[in-house]
């Protein structure tokens, strides 16, 4: 639990340089885009092309498997408990009950599965390659208010401090005698509130002193405030937002304007 | 067989079949909200000149925000208990919510508990869940910090009635046979409410001073919970499209989080009070 884990990764790939404005669209595209299709191959296939993505980022094999750990027990959930749950179908290939097992109802399954995996891991394209400055630019310029800005970006600074924080309080009543490991669940979540109570106080008193810290800065005396770097769309960046808008509006186009099923 | 089954029906109807308008219209709503907010910061830059006063929130609000989505999100890092896989995983983070609803206010509840859980989400390697957790959270915090911040009093006696009595009666009325002893299934539930109702103000008079701050706090918790764990179980179903089972085994798992999580936040708005003065001037 000691370590927090920063999913950035540093590395100077095509995804890292590209604009995080187009890899936002991206993200939104490709997750609509695991929405309309419908078909078990199809979605295979968005899933692979996500895993291409990931791969051309230089994910290191750490964190795609942190992302994939919980993901894949997600899939595995939803293949096992479908079939369970869902009794329409002909083919019928066991029954006990009133649980009927179908095989349609199992190909449903798969196909669910693999959707969820297209929309749990295209995220992970955004954050391992983006950092939280750029992103929280990117949202600014975006037309986000630059003061909801300033919030994103303070809550995301201070998470890592308020974790390590909540280590060093529990590591110092933990030495008090107080026990974290052993006992139910209520006796250990009931333990908590020694932990919570001056986590809160501290954080509280931190949230005082950054106020003075924004005023003794002037923050909000000038309206049109500047940045040192400025987002700028470049030639490559408007290349991979055309590949990506095709990428979209062709299957969309095709399922429902000329009805081919996908 | 009753009244109930047309109930649960119109309310199915109503809420949600996928040509409701009802529901279209509630997501049609949500969107547009979230596009007049960014079109608003477009025109209010454009607008802007050098000299013009800047329209910006107060640096405290700021801070304050900044400070307790990050711990709410450090707070379910933190407590993070995972448990074996058909359990998912269980954690703290609730608490923080409901502290920040209920010792806080409404806004805090809604916009620090949804948008730090959600962060929280993403780190855990859960990010699928991110948009319906920052739904569901907010709700919850919305819900929380309206009900559980109302004044408490000796007028809660004969509402704390009414509320137990309606669940009580509605719990009976489910395997009810229409007709039960001869006489007809409302006249059963009616005794059945007015039994409860003077039982529980009885117990209010006996112990007036815990019950009356209590019961706002309470209520809130619980409204805010139920509106939780149907917020998960309908993104969970409708829009993950995961099943009917995986849907329902989360159920249980989230009922817990909000007991915990509603019993150490409700403990907690009370031992930070104490201990942190400054926070009832917020």
């Amino acid at each position: 639990m000691a370590g927090f884990v920063d999913l950035y990764t540093e590395a100077d790939t095509f995804l890292h340089r590209m604009d995080p404005r187009v890899k936002i669209f991206a993200v939104l595209l490709l997750s609509l885009l695991a929405l309309v299709l419908s078909n078990l191959y199809y979605l295979l296939i968005l899933l692979a092309f996500i895993f291409l993505l990931l791969f051309l980022a230089r994910a290191t094999f750490s964190h795609t498997m942190f992302a994939l750990k919980f993901v894949l027990r997600f899939m595995a959930l939803i293949i096992i408990l479908w079939p369970i749950f869902d009794p329409s179908g002909t083919p019928m290939l066991a029954s006990l009950g009133p649980i009927k097992i179908t095989e349609p109802a199992i190909w449903r399954g798969f196909t669910s599965a693999a959707r969820v995996g297209c929309l749990a891991t295209v995220w992970y394209i955004l954050m391992f390659t983006t950092s939280q400055r750029d992103l929280v630019r990117a949202l600014v310029k975006m037309g986000l208010r630059f003061d909801f800005g300033l919030t994103l970006a303070i809550s995301l600074r201070f998470l890592p401090t308020f974790s390590a924080l909540i280590d060093s309080i529990k590591d110092a009543q933990r030495a008090r005698g107080l026990e974290l490991s052993k006992g139910g669940l209520l006796k250990i979540s009931r333990n908590y509130v020694a932990i919570l109570v001056p986590t809160i106080v501290a954080a509280l008193r931190t949230a005082d002193a950054l106020s003075l810290a924004l005023q003794s800065r002037a923050y909000g005396a000038r309206a049109d405030r500047t940045y040192l770097r400025d987002l700028k769309m470049r030639v490559s960046d408007g290349i991979a937002l055309g590949v990506l808008v095709a990428a979209f509006v062709l299957p969309v186009l095709a399922k429902y304007a000329f009805n081919v099923k996908l | 067989m009753g009244l109930w089954d047309d109930v649960g029906q119109t309310l199915r109807d109503v809420f949600f079949s996928k040509t409701s308008p009802l529901a279209w219209f509630l997501v049609a709503f949500l969107l547009a909200l979230i596009v007049y907010h960014f079109y608003r910061g477009f025109k209010e830059r454009k607008r802007l000149g050098t000299s013009a006063q800047a329209n910006f929130v107060s640096p405290k609000t700021v801070a304050l925000y900044g400070i307790l989505t990050a711990l709410t999100a450090a707070v379910t890092y933190a407590s993070y208990l995972p448990f074996s896989p058909t359990k998912g995983y269980f954690n703290l983070g609730e608490t923080m919510v409901f502290f920040s609803a209920l010792a806080i206010g409404w806004r805090e509840g809604a916009i620090c508990g949804g948008i730090g859980s959600a962060a929280a989400d993403i780190l855990l390697g859960s990010g699928i869940y991110a948009p319906i957790t920052a739904v569901a959270k907010g709700a919850e915090g919305f819900v929380t910090g309206i009900i559980g911040r109302l004044k408490g009093g000796a007028h809660w006696g004969p509402v704390l009635g009414v509320v137990i009595g309606l669940l009580i009666a509605v719990a009976a009325s489910w395997p009810l046979p229409g007709r039960m002893f001869g006489v007809d299934e409302w006249i059963v539930l009616v005794i059945l409410f007015l039994v409860t109702w003077v039982v529980v103000l009885a117990l209010f008079q006996r112990w007036k001073d815990i019950l009356s701050i209590a019961t706002p706090m309470i209520l809130g918790i619980a409204t805010g919970g139920a509106v939780m764990v149907a917020s998960y179980f309908l993104g969970e179903y409708f829009l993950l499209n995961v099943g009917l089972g995986k849907a329902l085994a989360e159920v249980p798992i989230n009922v817990a989080q909000v007991v915990i999580g509603g019993t150490i936040g409700g403990l907690l708005s009370f031992y930070v009070r104490r201990s942190y003065p400054a926070l009832a001037n917020q």
